[in-house]
């Protein structure tokens, strides 16, 4: 029931929500989105890291002739993924306080239906439960960006829910075809990814019209946007650039996960000849998005525009992780994946502040703020230095692994990748050098004239305990990676080790001929 | 051959005996009492009461079996039960958008009510039948109330076109249907169901092939197939309201219910050139149905659209069922239809809900800031269109689920890729009201004025919830579909 637990008391919450009086609305949430996240922290003491096996399992029966069950469980791989749930929920309300300015209600009922959506995406096993919440999880997306969002906001919803719908309904496809594959090789239909892991699907490398590399495509695509990986990236900026704080903050810390969780879940474990054969085409997809990411951050003159081409580029490395295929390559990807979720949160977060003050994100209209706002641009500094993977803090120990990984697997992609390191700290460094020391801005000059002394306000009470917790993260997960590692380690072995099993018999078969 | 009339042919067809005469009690009480028409109440609850006896009746009658009666031309089993009942039910709905709809003159409301339950008598009937010219028979009587039911409104031009046109183009589609059963009939000397079946071994395959072929064009042109869905949108744009849904759901349902029934009949055919044809159909169908969508600022017509592509869907759903086996097709296809029906009828009931007066056009714009005026039905609205999209957690996605999952189980993956594909366009149309609700403000103050009918509002709320429940609660209701499969 405790899983059961987690992934509808949202949807209570939501509800909750309605009924309270509108001066109550961000009161309650935050207090119900707290209790969500303690409730979500008992599982440290319920999960057993020991073991790869799931955990926590309940299983009922739903559409029994297809196979369907209600379905969930949580392993090491999800595991951190469902606390960053939890963890941001809280801090994107009390970070929206005064940013959310009208249909409150609606909003806070969006945010907590989003929550039971990615929730299940992340805990359910069942496949088709899988594909639903995948699914649904769009739609409360979709009206954050639409009604709160920026000018051309609709422009950008609707491209960001057509984009990943497309993609996925491919996706669904290939769980169909699934479907039938266990009721011919196991006697039975099953929509369960336990089920499907047991099955043989035939594969011919070099050829694209067998049944694996199909459904490898379907999958991959589907996932691919949802990363979003180059070529198929270009919903990401403007869904970014129009999103309120909250949403972009949402989108850039889960919702982007749930492609690289669909990776490591069914593509890479489902596919493992596919995945072996294409491997390093991904991963070259996915060093191409590290370095364009970076170069085309390099000329954004709006912040949140360079953020979310960031994000590209650092979802390019947790791609790079993931398809290196080893231990040190996946366990670096899972890191990095809570590494970005944590500092591009923040960075986020930290544009919206500024963004609450001056309504605008051109980066020439700044210049000399930290003069003006000392401590926000400490706390600025310290998060871009996790961006950009300084020792110490979080991005450099998943970028270590991931770039270690990489390198074992393909010398000259890991380089590159390397190389793309330089390209992210130039572009980070470039716009903290124009924004907050360079030649004073209007915003500073007109401060120091008096016309814009109410708005440079440094950081308030409320903004320093919206980011508390992530600069201590950020140092936390820096220093004792251990601390966090631990937990997935033994799920991580298990799919490597799986991945591995699949790579013998091909090497063998080299050999042989 | 011996005819006769035996006791259990007239107790198959109590049913439809009772709807006949039932049918005819609010016009000749209107002619009785002086040509005056009667409180739409009272003739509201006539009718109401005829198709409800109706659907009793039918519910009553147990049958674990296929039973003949009238000398094989009329067949009832357990899958035509389930599916009779799912027409009386839609049947029942759009009576109860019909009242006291402004579309629909009120001076000629019994004329509209006799003319609805004739309708549901010709779907009955063509339900029933298991003799191709009953089927005719049937059809004819569905289309003939039907043309004047599209034209019945007070002095707007636009709903006499519309029913002119379907007039002409349905009498089109009747003679395909009719020089369809000549082949067939020349063919295997026999128009019965049953016995085409049987005396298939020793025809002209060819002269079997044309005749099934041109039924089936007159089929296709009932239920807008593309190349013969041109009638469809100007006759759904101006038609009254109510009877849009009604042509929509209860219409489209019974000849894909019949189709269904009809599958083995169609595999006569010489699949290797008749599959290829079906296949295309069914494609430029979803297609083109979508396509056009995208561009409709009219919201009935936009639906329109949409419902020729969901016509290419279910006729998806059809070329499985011929291709294979049964079960798992049946199934998708009638749970499809089920969902279609709800959310469908649910749709055209919102749309009763914001018209004010006959004729008048909802359009896209008019539908802006709705959701600030009222939240429920824009929710309701959404929910609607959302399952129309065949997106997660509505009934819509299980349907779709299901259909093509038929579709991959007789290895049609190409039918099933272009379907996904169409369906990824079609998201923009369906999201697109939404937008307009949610996202856009309207420029005046004014509030939106809706009509207060609790039957168009109890229709609306039943139906967003039963697209729920078929999207969460799916089990129930396929067990059942299952159980009249013998």
């Amino acid at each position: 029931m405790f899983l059961t637990g987690l992934i509808f008391l949202p949807i209570v919450f939501a509800a909750v929500v309605l009924l309270l009086p509108q001066s109550k609305v961000r009161v309650g949430s935050l207090l119900m989105a707290i209790v969500h996240f303690v409730y979500s922290l008992c599982l440290f003491q319920m999960f057993d890291k020991t073991t790869a096996a799931l955990q926590l399992v309940e299983k009922h029966e739903w559409i029994s002739f297809f196979g369907i069950n209600y379905f969930v469980g949580i392993d090491g791989i999800s595991f951190w993924l469902v606390l960053m749930t939890t963890f941001f929920a809280p801090i994107v309300i009390l970070g929206s306080w005064h940013s959310i300015e009208k249909k409150e209600k609606t909003f806070h009922f969006a945010l907590f239906l989003l929550q039971t959506f990615m929730l299940g995406t992340f805990l359910s096993i069942d496949s088709i439960m899988f594909y639903i919440f995948f699914e649904a999880s769009l739609l409360p997306m979709y009206l954050m960006i639409g009604v709160w969002g920026g000018t051309r906001r609709i422009y950008a919803a609707m491209k960001f829910f057509i984009y990943t719908m497309a993609g996925s309904l491919l996706m669904l496809v290939a769980i169909l075809a699934l479907i039938f594959m266990t009721a011919e090789q196991l006697g039975a239909p099953s929509a369960s990814m336990i089920d499907f892991y047991k099955l043989q699907i035939p594969f011919v490398a070099g050829e694209v019209l067998n049944p694996q590399t199909l459904m490898f495509l379907a999958f991959f695509i589907a996932f691919a946007i949802k990363v979003p990986m180059f070529p198929v990236h270009t919903w990401l900026p403007d869904a970014h650039v129009e999103a309120p704080t909250p949403g972009s903050v949402i989108l850039a810390a889960i919702m982007l996960k749930m492609g690289t969780y669909g990776f490591m879940r069914f593509v890479i474990p489902l596919f493992p000849e596919a995945t072996n054969y294409y491997g390093w085409f991904v991963m070259l997809l996915g060093v191409v998005g590290i370095v364009y990411g970076a170069l085309v951050a390099m000329v954004q003159p709006d912040i949140k525009k360079l953020v979310a081409y960031s994000s590209v580029s650092h979802m390019g490395y947790v791609v790079l992780g993931l398809f290196a295929l080893n231990i040190y390559g996946t366990t670096g990807a899972l890191y990095q994946m809570l590494n970005h979720g944590v500092s591009t949160g923040a960075l986020f977060l930290l544009v919206g502040i500024i963004y609450e003050r001056t309504h605008t994100r051109e980066i020439k209209s700044y210049g000399g703020l930290a003069a003006a706002m000392p401590i926000y641009t400490i706390l600025f500094l310290i998060v871009t230095m996790s961006s950009i993977a300084v020792p110490g803090t979080n991005g450099f120990v998943g970028e270590f692994y991931i770039l270690m990984g990489g390198f074992l697997k393909n010398k000259a992609l890991g380089s590159i990748a390397a190389l793309g390191v330089i390209l992210g700290a130039a572009y980070m460094l470039w716009m903290v050098k124009k924004v907050f020391f360079g030649p004073e801005g209007e915003y500073v000059k007109g401060a120091k004239e008096g016309t814009y002394n109410e708005a440079l306000k440094d950081v308030s009470l409320r903004e320093t305990i919206v980011l508390a917790p992530l600069i201590i993260l950020i140092f936390w997960m820096g220093i004792f990676p251990n601390h966090f590692l631990s937990w997935s380690q033994s799920s991580l072995d298990h799919l490597v080790k799986t991945q591995l099993d699949y790579e013998l018999p091909i090497a063998q078969k080299a050999e042989q001929e | 051959m011996e005819l006769g009339i035996y006791l259990q042919d007239i107790s198959l067809t109590i049913p439809l005996m009772v709807l006949f005469v039932l049918s005819l009690l609010p016009v000749t009480v209107k002619i009785f009492s002086g040509n005056v028409e009667q409180k739409p109440l009272f003739t509201f609850l006539q009718a109401a009461f005829a198709v409800i006896l109706t659907g009793v009746l039918i519910v009553l009658r147990n049958t674990t079996e296929v039973v003949y009666a009238f000398n094989n031309t009329i067949v009832f089993s357990p899958y035509i039960k389930l599916t009779t009942i799912i027409l009386v039910l839609s049947t029942l709905f759009t009576l109860f958008l019909g009242y006291r709809s402004p579309s629909i003159p009120k001076n000629q409301y019994s004329e509209h009510v006799f003319l609805l339950l004739s309708a549901l008598l010709g779907m009955l009937v063509l339900n029933y039948s298991n003799d191709l010219l009953i089927t005719f028979i049937g059809i004819e009587l569905l289309s003939l109330p039907l043309y004047v039911l599209v034209g019945l409104s007070g002095n707007s031009v636009v709903p006499k076109e519309a029913s002119f046109k379907y007039f002409v183009l349905g009498s089109f589609a009747s003679a395909f249907l009719l020089f369809g059963i000549a082949f067939i009939f020349g063919a295997t000397q026999t128009t019965e169901i049953t016995k085409i079946l049987s005396a298939s071994d020793q025809v002209d395959k060819n002269l079997l092939t044309i005749g099934i072929m041109a039924f089936l064009v007159g089929m296709f042109f009932k239920v807008a197939l593309v190349p013969f869905h041109s009638w469809l949108p100007d006759v759904y744009q101006g038609s009254p309201t109510p009877m849009t849904a009604f042509m929509a759901t209860t219409v489209k349902l019974v000849i894909f219910v019949f189709l269904l029934g009809f599958v083995d009949v169609i595999r006569l055919m010489d699949m290797n050139v008749a599959l290829y044809t079906l296949q295309w159909v069914a494609i430029l169908t979803m297609f083109l149905g979508n396509m056009v969508a995208l561009k409709q600022s009219s919201l009935k017509r936009m639906l329109a659209y949409s419902s020729i592509s969901h016509s290419g869907y279910l006729f998806v759903g059809l070329i499985s069922a011929v291709l294979g086996t049964g079960e798992f097709s049946y199934q998708g296809i009638l749970f499809y239809l089920l969902t279609y029906m709800f959310t469908i009828m649910g749709l055209f009931a919102l749309m009763c809900v914001y018209e004010k007066k006959e004729g008048e056009d909802l359009n896209l714009d008019t539908l802006k800031g709705l959701a600030k005026d009222h939240p429920w039905l824009a929710l309701a609205m959404s929910i609607f269109l959302l399952s129309l999209a065949g997106i997660p957690p509505t009934g819509g996605f299980f349907a779709k689920v299901f259909l093509f999952s038929s579709a991959i189980q007789v290895e049609q993956y190409w039918l099933v890729i272009w379907g996904m594909m169409s369906s990824a366009i079609a998201v923009y149309y369906y999201l697109k009201p939404v937008v307009y609700m949610y996202m856009k403000d309207k420029e005046s103050s004014e509030i939106f004025v809706k009509n207060e009918s609790v039957s168009t509002l109890s229709i609306v709320y039943l139906s967003v919830i039963m697209v729920l429940v078929l999207g969460v609660f799916s089990q129930p209701f396929l067990t059942r579909i299952l159980k009249t499969l013998i």
